[in-house]
Parts: structure tokens; sequence; C-alpha cells
């Protein structure tokens, strides 16, 4: 199991130099002028130039690369222009929001898609099966977008239940920060006024961005289930009396879960991806918003710093995956 | 005496886009207490579907059209699941055809078994085994099909094992609720042929030790000649001939009897005498009209392409369905 | 053989019928299947409708000039009524006009992000899969790679680097696309290589690019196809959400997320702006991944009983 994840975890390291050159290469390759591009339309050529020298864009390609893999490894993702302030402090800042909403989307996804898999799988063909198949197929056609205002056209404004956008009100103090989430924070410090705020801010956003995950854990869950229920061990243990409800909790879930897993593993980094649409409509002040705000402004920094951290993100949720299979499935286990 | 199965007329179609396959076409058995019964025929024949039914897990599609199925005078085809859960396993038993796909892959062996005995005392009311009970049985179980050290096996998974020790298992899971009848769905066929030796000695020591009630289904007629007092030959979903297994083996009557048992490779050496029935099994959908042998039988005529024929005794304990059988 | 050999009365030649007996019955099957289940029948009818207003579009508009530019300005912003009946935008324009022009926009962007990835992705599967070894090792390693960043997030760095616009967009997405389908026919083909009709082909000496077209690619053909036809639905979208974040198409070119980018300014009292567009995409996407979905339902045997 050591060797294993020693393995994992080298892997992990070269794909992230991987991403850091593929970066790279976009940054470069592409036909437009970076210089001229952070420079703006309206630049002389002059002032071309000076950013071209001050960012280090005169050298050789070669050069350029080895100086941005260097700065990479001491953690170095270079200024936005926007700013002026280091990427690295502002992904820090901004990386706990967006991991809190993804979390919170992640919880819901499972705790509402997976059971329903199962409904849907054990009550096959029935009414419950066809809503859930509809819903399911709806999840995933839903643009976020769209679905995140029509969410804050009704709750929000319609209703008044809930807050349209951001994290907390501009009235709120954050909590003193411990994990820098700030529902966990908020309860560790038993500001439960504060909690309940967040907690309210955080519900639509986490809906808009669980729902296509949702659909798609359910649809694995049930295709699973449904053909586990049909395997050989799930007729020997209906034969030896083993009553239903357990066959399906323990029997056949358990065999289910595993392709269950790798689309949860799948759905964290799309959401990762997603969240530069969500955190839009909401206002969320997280690495999407972060990205979106920056690529529209051409401040092309901290665009990449959000693709490394995502991509960072989602290797880690991968190698978890892994684990987590091997930590299931015995066979796994002693293959290695 | 009163019969612990009957099988009555039982009828049994399988709707699919093609058509309806008429699986089981008006089956008659009857196994009366420490009887042990071999069904024999070819894949297809609808041996497994029948076995399947009597435990309430055939396919699920399939639609019973006439006839009945009774079991220590209970009607099998009216149970609903409480009142079938308090047969299987406990009254009624199974040993399957390949023991990789029907363990659990990712429970251990004893985990396995001793849900089996936990189900059995709920479904028998019984208050609920303590952990030391459990292990005591498991491991009694275990010595029960000769297994050696029964706690490294308890704490293997199944793909750790051999297909021998996980077939033995398999047994072992069976008796665990020491049922009235065992019915073994090919039980040797999915083994290496010394294991198969090994686990028909076992089948057939624990028949004679514990005095089952079997019914044993293969298309291995030496399995079947190992267990079975009486043998029922199946073709195409209808029974063809019954008889004591000696009776059959020595004098089959049915010429598909009489082809099964020719394209048996002969031990003793005439290699003349292997020969395969022509043709092929016939399409359920469209089933041959009269005689569902027919097209393949040498024996043939009019009679046999226009009436089912009946079953009709031709000794002590001996059947057959055949216009022909006396010829 | 001789004329000798030859039956003295003419051999009866079977009809067509016969001749095609199992592939009759196949694609009867399929009709069955696919015409039997609702799902599939609603995906199949929201694709046509999408695809008459994507070749008809022009013409269906009641104010086709309102898709090019046309600026109306006493019109704007008009609630939903019979003469408009999605109400106006800030220019004027009708904005049931623009959806259904915004239907071929969409339509050729799905098609272009599809083509090019499985343009690209099919070939480099094939090969990976096929020649294993150095070249495998080498494909599956970049396409790991990109597969390692969410395709959104990627398509975002590359848009931001050539700079925004429809076009921009539709090359990002392209780029982003192909990894899914090398993934897919690698393993496809990695299973069929080993299957014994193609062993036995090669030891006839059958040439690689015969057996890549007459065993491999009809092979991986039905994924492919239920692939793409969910990935037509699935590019639409992302391409609409770059459109919304404001990095894709810029008006007058209508399309559905550049519209609802506008739109979102006028929220909450102009709600009929944002509706609309979005319900075209939905449908849209949901039609085609109905349609795939029915389609693996149908294709995929060893998902046919789910």
């Amino acid at each position: 199991m050591v060797l294993f994840t020693l393995r994992k975890v080298a892997v992990l390291i070269g794909t992230m130099l991987g991403l850091a050159a593929l970066t790279f290469i976009i940054t470069n390759v592409a036909p437009g002028d970076p210089a001229r591009l952070v420079a703006g339309p309206d630049a002389t050529n002059d002032m071309v130039e000076t950013i071209r020298r001050e960012y280090g864009l005169d050298r050789p390609l070669i050069e350029q690369f080895l100086i941005y893999m260097g700065d990479l490894l001491t953690g170095d993702l270079g200024r936005s222009i926007v700013s002026t302030r280091s990427v690295m402090e502002e992904l820090a800042r901004y990386v706990p929001a967006t991991l809190e909403l993804v979390l919170v989307a992640m919880t819901l996804g499972i705790l509402i898609g997976v059971p329903f898999g199962m409904l849907s799988a054990v009550y096959k063909d029935r009414f419950i099966d066809q809503v859930t198949r509809i819903l399911s197929i709806s999840g995933v056609a839903l643009p976020a977008f769209w679905f995140g205002i029509l969410l804050q056209l009704f709750f929000a404004v319609r209703l008044e239940l809930l807050p349209v956008s951001g994290r907390l009100p501009l009235t709120a103090l954050a909590p003193e920060p411990i994990t820098h989430l700030l529902l966990v924070d908020t309860l560790l410090r038993g500001d439960f006024e504060t909690f309940r705020e967040a907690l309210s801010h955080i519900i639509l956003p986490a809906i808009v961005l669980s729902f296509p995950c949702l659909a798609s854990i359910l649809r694995v869950n049930r295709a699973e289930m449904i053909e586990v229920l049909q395997s050989d061990y799930i007729v020997a243990a209906r034969a030896h009396g083993i009553d239903s409800r357990r066959i399906v909790m323990l029997y056949a879930l358990k065999n289910a879960l595993l392709p269950t897993i790798a689309m949860i593993g799948l759905r964290f980094g799309w959401m990762l991806g997603s969240t530069v649409l969500v955190e839009t409509v909401f206002d969320w002040p997280g690495i999407g918003l972060y990205a979106v705000s920056s690529a529209l402004a051409s401040d092309f920094k901290p665009v990449v710093g959000v693709t490394l951290v995502i991509g960072f993100l989602f290797m880690i949720t991968n190698m978890l995956v892994d684990l987590a299979y091997a930590w299931i499935d015995p066979r796994l286990r002693s293959a290695r | 005496m009163t019969a612990l199965l009957s099988i009555e007329n039982y009828h049994l179609d399988i709707p699919t886009f093609d058509g309806t396959l008429k699986v089981l076409d008006g089956i008659n058995l009857s196994l009366a207490q420490g009887e042990t019964l071999g069904i024999v025929g070819e894949s297809g024949c609808g041996k497994t579907v029948l076995a399947r039914s009597i435990l309430g897990i055939g396919p699920q599609r399939a639609r019973r059209t006439s006839g009945r199925m009774t079991f220590d005078s209970m009607p099998l085809d009216e149970l609903n699941e409480a009142e079938w859960r308090r047969i299987r396993g406990v009254k009624i038993s199974m040993i399957f055809q390949d023991p990789m796909t029907y363990l659990n892959p990712l429970l251990t062996v004893g985990r396995q078994l001793s849900d089996v005995l936990v189900a059995h005392a709920r479904a028998l009311s019984r208050p609920a085994l303590s952990r030391q009970e459990r292990r005591r049985r498991c491991s009694e179980l275990l010595d029960q099909v000769q297994i050696r050290d029964p706690e490294r096996v308890e704490a293997s998974y199944p793909h750790q094992l051999s297909g021998g020790m996980r077939q033995r298992i398999l047994i072992a899971m069976a008796l665990a609720g020491e049922p009235k009848l065992l019915i073994a769905d090919e039980p040797t066929t999915a083994l290496d042929v010394t294991i198969q030796a090994q686990i028909l000695d076992l089948l057939r020591d624990l028949v004679h030790r514990l005095g089952l009630t079997v019914v044993m289904i293969s298309h291995d007629v030496g399995a079947i000649a190992a267990i079975a007092q009486r043998v029922a030959v199946m073709y195409a979903g209808v029974v063809v001939e019954q008889g004591a297994t000696n009776d059959i083996l020595t004098h089959p009557r049915h010429p598909y009897t009489q082809g099964l048992l020719g394209a048996l490779p002969d031990i003793e050496g005439d290699h003349q005498s292997l020969e395969a029935i022509p043709g092929t099994i016939p399409n359920l959908i469209h089933p041959p009209s009269g005689c569902r042998f027919h097209p393949r039988c040498p024996r043939a005529t009019a009679i046999c392409t226009s009436d089912k024929p009946a079953m009709t005794s031709i000794g002590a304990d001996h059947v057959v369905a055949c216009h022909h059988a006396l010829d | 053989m001789t004329s000798a050999d030859l039956p003295a009365t003419a051999p009866e030649i079977p009809s067509f019928r016969e001749r095609h007996a199992s592939t009759i019955r196949q694609w009867r099957l399929y009709t069955h299947l696919f015409a039997g289940s609702f799902s599939s029948m609603l995906g199949l009818a929201l694709v046509v409708l999408f695809l008459i207003l994507a070749i008809f579009g022009p013409v269906l508009a009641p104010y086709p000039e309102d898709t090019t530019g046309a600026v109306n300005l006493s019109q704007r912003l008009l609630s939903p009524s019979l003469a408009h009946p999605f109400g106006t935008d800030e220019m004027g324009a009708d904005i049931l006009s623009r959806i259904i022009v915004g239907a071929r926009t969409s339509l050729w962007i799905g098609l272009i992000i599809t083509g090019v990835g499985a343009g690209i992705g099919v070939p480099l599967g094939i090969i990976a899969g096929y020649h294993g070894g150095f070249t495998r090792a080498v494909i599956m390693r970049v396409t790991d790679l990109f597969l390692s960043v969410p395709g959104l997030a990627l398509a975002l760095t590359i848009v931001a680097a050539l700079g925004p616009g429809i076009t921009n967009c539709v090359i990002a997405l392209s780029l982003v696309w192909w990894p899914g389908y090398v993934r897919l026919v690698e393993s496809k083909t990695l299973s069929v290589k080993e299957e014994l009709y193609v062993e036995s082909a090669r030891a006839l000496g059958a040439s690689t690019p015969w057996i890549l077209r007459r065993h491999i690619l009809p092979n991986c053909l039905t994924p492919i196809i239920v692939k793409a036809s969910m990935d037509m639905g699935m590019a639409i979208l992302s391409a609409a959400s770059l459109g919304f974040i404001g990095l894709g198409a810029k008006p007058p070119l209508p399309e559905w997320g550049s519209m609802i980018s506008v739109a979102r300014t006028y929220m909450p009292d102009w709600w009929w702006y944002s509706l609309f567009p979005g319900l075209a995409i939905f449908l849209t996407v949901l039609g085609f991944n109905l349609l795939g979905d029915g389609l693996r339902d149908i294709l995929d045997p060893r998902s046919r009983s789910r």
C-alpha cells in the first residue's frame, strides 16, 4: 500500500510538470503576441517593447521555459497585471472559497445521487425510475449558468428566501480563519449567526454546481446496481435466503460503488471547471471568478495559475479515488 | 408415500423480441423424501430454468402458463417474498455451477457464510446467533465439506482460493440451513477433471451421511450416475424418459437417451461407439410439432410429426415418451 | 468447378428479403427498441426540430433583419406579446428571431468541435491501440495530460491566450475535445486486436491498413457514434458557456450563450430575455443527450439489459 501510494505521488509530480509545460506551450505557441496582449490595444510599439523586456519575453523560448519552470518550483506563479499582486497570494485567498463550494456540492451530489440510483435500479422501469431517469438526463443538459439565473430569480428575487449572490452579506464579519472554510470556521468559533448566513449563501450555487454531478452519479450507480443485481452471486445470495434489503445494501451496493467512485472523481474535476460559470453567476469569490475576470482583462498569469491549481486538485482527487478502489476491492489489494 | 416435491404439467414461457420461448412444456416430476434424482440433457434444454423455478429465482420475465409445483404440501407458485424467505436456504437450497462468479468478490468467505447463518436464524424466527456460535457453526460447516484450515479460509476472499475450494464453500453455504431438498445445478461442470471427482465424492458422501434429498442437474451422465438413484432425461423443455439410473443407463428406450449415452466416449476403449446425435437443438419459439425430437430422430414416422407422445410406463420404474419406444 | 457440376435447373435466387434476413431482423429490432423508448423518441424529435431551425432559420424567423444587427430603440425590452412571443432585447431586436437563427451558429459550433475532436482523436486512438509500445506510450501520456485538467478550464486558458471571440472559442474547445476519443478508441482497439478473427486475418497475411479498415474501425464505430451524439450537445453547451462568460461570440451574431451574458445585466426585471435563450440551449443539449443515450441502449448490447 505504501509503495502504491508512492508510485501515485510520482505520477502526480510528473503530470504536474507536464501540465506546467502544456500551459507554457499554450501561452507561447498561441499566435497572439503576449506582450501586446498585456499592453492592451491602445499601446504604442515602445510600450509593447518595454513590457516585452520587463517580462523577459525577448529571451529565447527555451530560456523563458526554464525560468518559468524554475519559478513554478519555488511557488512563484508571477504577478497579476490588474492587481499587481502575486498570483500565489491571490490564489491562497480564493482557493478556500471554491473548495468549500465544491465540497458542499459534491456532498449533495453523493447524498442524493447514490440512494436515488439505488432506488431507481431496484424499482427499474417503475415510476420512480422514470422520474429519476428524466431528472438525471436533464441534469447533464442544464446550462449551469442559466439554471443559476433561474434559481436566483425564483428563490432570491421572487420568494426572497435566499440571498442572490456572494459568500457573506457585506455587513457580516468573517470569523478568524482556522480552516478557511467559512462553514467550518463559524461552527468552530461558535458564531452561529454567521454560520446561518454562510449556509444560506452557499445553498443556491452548491445546488447548481451539484446538479450535473448528481445526475451522473445517479446514472452510473443505477446502471451498475442493475448489472450487479443480475450477477450470479446475487442469485446465490437470494437462493441462500438472505433478505433483499441486505442484498441491496451490502452485497450489491459495495460492488456497484466502485464505478460510482470513479465517476465521483471524474465529476469532481468537472465541478472545478464549472466553478468558472457558477462563481460568475453567483459572484462567489473563488478561483473560478478570479480566472474569468482575469481572462476578460487579458491578465494571463492568474488564468494559468488557476488552471494549475485546478489540475493539481483534480490529480489529488484521482489519487484518492485509486486508493479508495484498492481499499474496497481486495483483488486490487493483493495484485499489488 | 407422499412426494416431497412434485411438479405437475408445468409449462413456462419466456417472451422475447422474436417471439415467445416455450422453455418448459409440460414437466412432470416427483421426488420422495431421501430420494436422489438426476436431470440430464444438453445445454439449453431447460434444466437450469426448471431448477431455478423450484427456488423461485428463475428468469424475471419467465411466465408460468399452466401446471404447478408443490413442496412439502406448499404451493410454490403462490408464495410471496416473505414466505419464500422461510424456504430459501432452510428448506430448499442450491449449489451452483461456477463457484467463482457465485461468491461475492468483495466480501470474505467467513463473512458470507455467517451472513447466511444470520439470515436463516431470522427466517426461522430463531434468536440471533452470538458471535461465538456463528464462529463455531462456520468451522463445523467447513469441516463438513472437508476444509481442514477453516480459519485461513474464512479470512480469505474468493479470488484467493482454488475452484475446488470455492465449490466446497458454496456447498457448505447450501448445507448451512439443513435443507430438506438440495438442488445441485451442474456442480462440477466448471471444475478441473481431478477436482470434479473430489467434489462428486464429497457430494456422494454428504448425501449418504446426511440422508439428503437431492435434485442434481448436469449434462454429464457420469456425474449424474455417481449421485442419483433415478434419472430424468430432458429434451427441449420436455422430460422424455425417466427411471432408475441403472435401468436407464443399461436399457435406454428413448432414441434421444440412446443418442445421449452413445455420444459418451466409452472409457472401456471401444471408440466405435462414439456417435453424435445429428442436428441441433430446436428453436423453442417454433418448436417442432408432435414429438419435439422428431427432426433429429432416426425412427421418426408420420405420427411423430403430428401427435405428442404420452408418457407410458414400460417397466417397474421406467417411463418413456416415445411412439416407438419398443421398436 | 466445371459446368457439369452445376445443377440442371437454374438455381433459385434468394429474394432480397431472404439474403438479408439477419440484417433486416437487426434493424427491425433497433427500430422496435428505439421507437419503444419515450426518451429516445423525445431526443430524436428535439434534434430534428433543432436541425430544421438550423437549416431554415432565416426563413422561419419572423424578423430576420433583427438577427444581423438591426437597431430599433423604440422597441427595446418589450415583454412577450403576440408580435414578439419571446419579447425584445436591449436593441429592440426580436428574441425569438435571434434564437431561431442562433440554432445555426450552435449547429456549426457543435459539428466543428465534435468533428475536429473525433478527427484527431480517432486516428490517434487506433494508432495507440494497434501499435502499442513507445508510440502508444507517447500518445497516451499526452492524452492523459490533456485530461488532467477539466476541459472547460483548459479551454478558458487557451481562449485567454488567443483572445476572445467565437472562432477562438471553437479552436480552444476543439483542442481540448480530442483526448476523450483517444481514450475510447484506444481501449476498444486494444480489445478488438486480441479477437481471434483479427489474429487469424493477420496470420493469413492481411495488411495492417486492411485490418484497421475492415475490423478495427467498424468495431469502434458504435461507441464513436454514441459519443459523437452526446458530444454535439456537450460542445454546444461548452461554447455557450464561454459565450456566457463573455469570451465567445459578440453581438450582433446571434449566439444563445452570449445572449444570456447580455441578458443577465437586465435581470431580474427583464427575466424573459435570459429565460428563452437558456431554454433553447437546454432543449438542444437534452435532445442530443437523449438521442445518444437511446442509441447506446440499442447499439451496445451490454447496456441493453440496463
